[in-house]
């Protein structure tokens, strides 16, 4: 024990500092960098990881003329978009809704939000996998519910290539909107109740309590739970390929479970590095622009 | 601008605290009204019930005679500057001060809003803030622009919560004088509520004290300091405090049968007399000097016009104005 203080009194401040990092930066160099440069350069390449004792070619911007010129892979990007879209929308609405009923009291609220937040707590494999058995046509809950309000007769959400881009959006709300309700929590819980009494004296409605008021001091809670529920989106696997695997045919498969089948069924390495490439680059890209936009909104 | 009179009011808060307990006065229209007390007394309760962010157990709040104890604050109309400030953080200067008026319950045209807000700003000496958001105010800025919000508005009462009360000593001084001037020239009702003795005898028509939720004693600031009906009221104005002091202790020159009596500092005249007394301390405040003396085992505060020559230890003649004392029995209230 003395000794090891003694040691520690010799380091500087900086030399503590880089002990403390170190571990991390290491960890981050070797599972997140190399790779990344390392598929960067793969994504140049004909590379077949399949293939072994094949020298990879250098084909230059091939691979990406190739993705972006492919009418498939803008299908998977519109399917991609629809349900990040879709679900972002509900997930802002419902969750920023719950929220403020939540945020009012009365008897067994903290075990009401105790429920609202079990979903996001089960492991994605099993919602979708329970899921299957909800959208069951003839003995799915899902369906009778919604049977039981207006009778469409039977439908097969996951089997219907129509139906199924909903299906995926409903899980995912379902299972995620206590996350975006949580956070809005936390905003609205951080107005200060005289705000409201200053504004009731000033003889503001209600509306213009909640458009004054709780809007804007919820808002930046709410855009960035929307942002990191749009890069998790705009990734989605596990879920989406255990309720449909991207299916009926191709109605769900999102840019990930293509990317996934192009470089570990198909083996094409080079070309779905390519791909890879290009999905962190928009993703990034998005969430620049979100964060600026994000920053904006909150210094108004 | 109304007449508001409370008649009775009393608030209980959990079943048994009582915060209020039949509380009545009347504020007349135009008039300045102190409400003064210490922390817990029931000062700003009585402004929320008022305002009606209070409901009230007992009792009726009148604005001009009408009775309005169970209207919502909006059919009120009552400004109220908070203690905290209460700006919109999310909007400019110009917006806070513009918020009331764009209420639905009043539509006014945008053009007649910014002619308002412009005069006021111009009267508070905030005109150049206005683009500020208001967040990026001082302290004393940010009280401004809250008065501000409640003084375009022409509303029933002005309700004040001790808005004074964060800001340093020179800053409060200035709006003290301004906010009494702002008061005169709009001919403005206020109730104002505050536990500094200063701001009260400086701008009230009328003080009232407050005890644990009751009313002391309602008057002009010089009916509270000259005729104290207790001595808790005649503890809340007067620096140096009063002194107050056994009837045996001055028994050779004054005989009562009162049980305590009461003298201000400026009443008990050094130099002069035949009472005898050593100096234990010296205060020299420039103009006056506050010297306290030990006379039969017991500590009194004298006020000294001008420097006085004097130090700790110095044995020093005194006389008292008798027709200056006040008289209380064993529960502190006033004899007659």
């Amino acid at each position: 024990m003395k000794s090891a203080v003694k040691n520690f009194k010799g380091l500087s401040d900086k030399a503590i500092a880089w002990i403390f990092i170190t571990p991390t930066l290491i960890l981050l160099l070797a599972i997140n960098i190399y790779p990344l440069i390392y598929a960067i350069r793969m994504s140049f390449t004909n590379f077949y990881a399949n293939k072994i004792g094949r020298e990879p070619k250098f084909v230059g911007l091939k691979n990406y003329q190739k993705i972006l010129g492919d009418e498939e892979i803008w299908e998977k990007m519109q399917i991609t978009a629809h349900f990040v879209c879709w679900t972002l929308l509900l997930q802002a609405l419902i969750g920023l809704g719950l929220a403020l009923l939540l945020n009012r009291k009365f008897k067994g609220n903290e075990l009401l939000t105790t429920l609202i937040v079990l979903p996001m707590m089960l492991s994605p494999a099993v919602v979708g996998v329970f899921w299957t058995y909800l959208y069951n046509p003839q003995v799915g809950l899902f369906n009778y519910v919604v049977n039981f309000f207006y009778d469409f007769g039977v439908f097969d959400m996951i089997g219907s290539s129509t139906l199924a881009p909903w299906s995926i959006v409903i899980v995912d709300t379902w299972m995620w909107t206590p996350f975006t309700m949580l956070i809005c929590l936390a905003g609205l819980r951080s107005i200060p109740n005289y705000l409201y009494e200053a504004a009731e004296v000033d003889r503001a409605s209600k509306w213009q309590q909640f458009i004054h008021i709780t809007l804007p001091s919820v808002l930046p809670f709410l855009l960035l739970a929307l942002l990191f529920r749009g890069i998790e989106n705009f990734k989605m696997f596990d879920l989406v390929v255990e309720l449909t695997s991207g299916g009926p045919g191709s109605a769900t498969e999102l840019a990930s479970i293509n990317l996934k089948r192009e470089a570990f069924e198909k083996w094409k390495t080079g070309y779905s590095s390519a791909f890879a490439v290009i999905l962190f680059v928009t993703i990034f890209g998005f969430g620049n622009v979100y964060v600026k936009v994000m920053n904006k909104i909150k210094e108004r | 601008m109304a007449t508001v009179e409370l008649q009775g009011v009393t608030k209980i808060f959990d079943k048994t605290v009582k915060a209020l307990d039949q509380i009545s006065f009347t504020v007349q229209n135009g008039k300045f009204f102190v409400l003064l007390g210490p922390t817990g007394a029931g000062k700003t309760t009585t402004l929320r019930a008022i305002a009606g962010l209070e409901k009230i157990d007992h009792g009726k709040i009148l604005f001009d005679e009408e009775d309005v104890t169970t209207a919502q604050p909006a059919a009120r109309d009552t400004a109220f500057v908070f203690q905290q400030y209460s700006l919109y953080p999310h909007y400019k200067v110009y917006d806070n001060l513009a918020f009331p008026l764009r209420s639905p319950l009043r539509k006014v045209p945008e053009q007649e809003i910014n002619s308002k807000v412009t005069k006021i700003a111009e009267m508070l000496k905030i005109s150049s803030k206005l683009n500020n958001k208001a967040t990026e105010l001082s302290g004393g800025e940010m009280q401004r622009v809250a008065i501000g919000r409640a003084l375009v508005r022409e509303p029933n009462i002005y309700l004040m919560d001790e808005p004074l009360s964060s800001l340093d000593a020179k800053l409060r001084e200035s709006l003290r004088v301004e906010l009494k001037n702002i008061q005169l020239n709009l001919g403005a009702t206020i109730l104002y509520v505050t536990h500094d003795q200063a701001e009260a005898t400086t701008m009230a028509d009328q003080i009232g004290v407050l005890e644990n939720g009751k009313i002391a004693q309602i008057g002009s600031p010089e009916e509270i300091y000259n005729n104290p009906n207790s001595i808790y009221v005649a503890n809340r104005l007067g620096s140096p405090k009063i002194n107050i002091v056994k009837n045996s202790v001055l028994s050779s020159i004054i005989s009562t049968n009162a049980y305590q009596l009461g003298l201000r500092p400026e009443h008990i005249k050094l130099g002069q007399g035949d009472l005898s007394a050593s100096v234990k301390t010296v205060e020299a405040l420039g103009a006056e000097t506050v010297v306290e003396l030990e006379y039969n085992g017991i500590e009194m505060l004298c006020l000294y016009q001008g420097s006085f020559d004097g130090q700790r230890g110095d044995n020093i003649k005194f006389a008292i104005d008798q027709s200056k004392v006040l008289f209380f029995n064993e529960d502190g209230n006033k004899i007659l």
